[in-house]
């Protein structure tokens, strides 16, 4: 019966798929639901530094000038400085300034950290007046999106915004949703063929008059099917979660299904590849562990290549560069031709695996 | 020859094999296999374990490439037209795993929906036959019952040629007995059986004709009876004195041994001559034995050690 096995494969293994599913969509409308909470916390959360009001700082002309509030009874003051705010590595630039203020030489982009400390020879006392700092204070989220493996997640786009809601889904949650999913679809793909060999059930299902290509077919068009499914559901689930936080009409439409469904060849891909592995090595574990090794590493390569200028090269020849989400999001660009790519190699990676399972012997 | 067996043979072969080989790297798993099997007869497929039984019928099925020879079933050829002869063959392997979650019947429906048979009478009928509940998952079945379900798998689609890999493994002998009647029963509504076996005594209980296989090549193709015949009787007299053996030294007397007043002989024709030669002497005991097909198995198999 032609979809025999496609219905068969449905019915046998709906429970792992839906749970599955449950979980990604869980991720998908739970992930944009925090969106609000982390843009509050990056305009909020502006950490102060102790006495900042006490201290100020001016940068000029190569030199740093600080002045701070006078402390009564002061004999001299010590200027302490620290490229962090912790000022745990400081060391002591200035041991003994009469007034309360002055200019220290100062040649770096980097950002310093100063402290002022009063010493009060009378009652032999130090008192801390204040710290100041030679940049404008940000949010620790801020601080964060300025590191340079944010760019990695981005293909290489150095100013993606967590406070628009297209920077944020993009770093957290595109940058590694799409990876969850292509391991799981490896992984289910790689099992619902080695199964077979491993339980010894292709004896009686090929005693039935069903080709190896149909029976490797339909098993290829179930998973390509569930994969549409959980792409089109996530997408229902990632614009209805958007509306909820009042995102969508900024986010569009046509942007959440062209994000999610535009992923899908990138997992035919997957599926096809897993499968190939599942027909030629035969056995689960060998099979598994080569399907997620080559993902995990095509993901850390293509990670690499856009962290690094020098790694760049590398991004050509990772599958993750042509399912370019960030174009869609950021730059309202579908790039179709990398759409229709990832379906023909897809195609002729599966074409590979039904001519290995049509050619060799299946093992007793 | 049996006149049926005449007639039968008669009709175009439903499998033919002619120098079936394959080979596994260097290793040879069949060499050079010659084989007719016709239409209503069972044949058993015999051989100890590692000669090339499974091989054969995987080969045959297109589970496996062949390296030379050429397999027609129903006149097709065994792996270009595979999907075709499948329609009409049904097939139980000698070992096979289901879905252990799913139920037998919904395991059973679905491999016969796989045939476009949507008639489940038979795989009812069978499932009563062998008493087998269909209603328990496949990992809570015995071995036995297991079997059973492969048994049922094979017969339920109705197809005209059943090849059968070792069917009575897990068996208990009541129901192995059921078995064989259920081949009995199958020949005689037409459908021609081909079976593998280790277990001797069932070929000889219920197939026609025997193939010996022994290291991948084919040692002997008969029909049972005629094997035995060919095989000849045992006969031990044990005299009150001694006798003169050259008076025994005649056509289709071999193997003349001697044990004090005790001899055997091996009698394969004239055995009418040489009872008449030993009532010449005073006879103790007596006994004439034909040989079985365990026998007559461990006799071609200790001849090709000697060889």
């Amino acid at each position: 019966m032609i979809g025999g096995t496609f219905l068969f494969e449905l019915r046998n293994k709906w429970k792992g798929l839906t749970i599955f599913l449950v979980v990604a969509l869980i991720v998908v409308g739970g992930m944009v639901q925090l969106f609000p909470v982390v843009v509050d916390a990056m305009e909020e959360d502006v950490e102060e530094l102790e006495g900042q009001e006490k201290v100020r700082v001016k940068v000029e002309n190569g030199n740093v000038t600080l002045d701070w509030d006078p402390v009564e009874n002061a004999t001299y003051y010590r200027i302490l400085e620290d490229t962090g705010s912790h000022m745990a590595t400081y060391e002591v630039v200035e041991e003994s300034v009469d007034d309360n203020e002055t200019t220290l030489f100062y040649d770096t982009e980097e950002e310093r950290y100063f402290a002022v400390v009063a010493v009060l020879e009378d009652v032999r006392e130090e008192v801390f007046v204040g710290m100041g700092s030679t940049i404008e204070r940000k949010s620790p989220m801020e601080e964060l999106m300025e590191a340079p493996y944010f760019r990695a997640f981005t293909a290489g786009r150095p100013d993606v915004d967590f406070r628009y809601i297209e920077g944020f889904l993009s770093v957290e949650l595109y940058s590694w949703w799409f990876l969850l999913v292509g391991l799981y679809l490896a992984y289910i793909s790689v099992n619902g063929v080695t199964d077979d060999y491993e339980e010894r059930r292709l004896d009686i299902l090929f005693s039935n008059p069903i080709s190896r290509r149909r029976f490797l077919t339909e098993k290829f068009l179930v998973l390509s099917f569930y994969t549409f499914v959980l792409l089109f559901v996530s997408a229902v689930v990632l614009i209805g979660s958007l509306h909820s936080v009042g995102e969508l009409e900024k986010f569009g439409v046509w942007t959440a299904l062209a994000t999610m469904l535009g992923s899908w060849p990138l997992f035919l891909v997957v599926i096809a590849f897993s499968m190939l592995f599942a027909v030629k090595f035969k056995r689960s574990r060998t099979a598994v562990g080569l399907s997620l090794m080559i993902a995990l590493v095509m993901y850390a390569l293509h990670i690499a290549g856009n962290m690094v200028d020098a790694l760049e090269w590398v991004t050509t020849f990772t599958i993750l560069s042509y399912w370019d989400y960030n174009s869609v999001l950021l730059d309202e660009i579908f790039k179709t031709e990398h759409f229709l790519g990832l379906i023909i190699l897809a195609l002729i990676i599966f074409v590979a695996a039904i001519l290995i399972f049509e050619r060799e012997d299946i093992p007793a | 020859m049996i006149d049926w067996m005449v007639t039968k043979m008669e009709k175009e072969p439903v499998m033919k094999i002619r120098g079936l080989t394959k080979k596994y790297g260097d290793v040879i798993g069949i060499k050079d296999l010659d084989l007719d099997v016709y239409p209503g007869e069972i044949m058993g497929f015999l051989g100890p374990n590692g000669a090339g039984k499974t091989t054969t019928i995987r080969a045959c099925l297109a589970l496996l490439n062949k390296t030379a020879g050429d397999v027609k079933i129903f006149g097709l050829d065994s792996h270009k037209d595979s999907v075709e002869i499948r329609r009409d063959v049904g097939y139980l392997p000698g070992d096979f795993g289901m879905y252990p979650d799913m139920k037998a019947k919904a395991i059973l429906k679905y491999l016969l929906s796989q045939s476009d048979v949507s008639d489940t009478t038979k795989m009812y009928e069978l499932s009563e036959i062998l008493d087998l509940d269909l209603n328990k998952k496949y990992r809570e079945l015995s071995k036995g019952n297991r079997q059973k379900v492969g048994i049922v798998q094979a017969f339920m689609a109705d197809q005209d040629l059943v090849i059968l890999d070792e069917p009575t493994g897990g068996l208990d002998p009541l129901m192995q007995h059921k078995f064989y009647d259920l081949l009995r029963k199958e020949s005689r509504e037409g459908k021609t059986i081909f079976m593998s076996s280790h277990i001797l005594a069932e070929v000889e209980e219920v197939c026609d004709r025997v193939a010996i296989i022994r290291r991948g090549e084919l040692q002997v193709v008969e029909e049972i009876s005629s094997l035995q015949e060919k095989m000849g009787k045992k006969l031990e007299v044990e005299f009150r004195d001694g006798v003169d053996l050259d008076r025994f030294d005649m056509q289709g007397v071999e193997k003349v041994e001697v044990d004090g007043n005790r001899v055997s002989m091996i009698v394969t024709e004239n055995l009418d001559e040489v009872v008449k030669e030993v009532s010449k002497y005073d006879i103790m005991n007596m006994s004439l034995e034909t040989f079985n097909l365990d026998q007559l198995f461990l006799t071609y198999y200790r001849e090709d050690e000697g060889s």
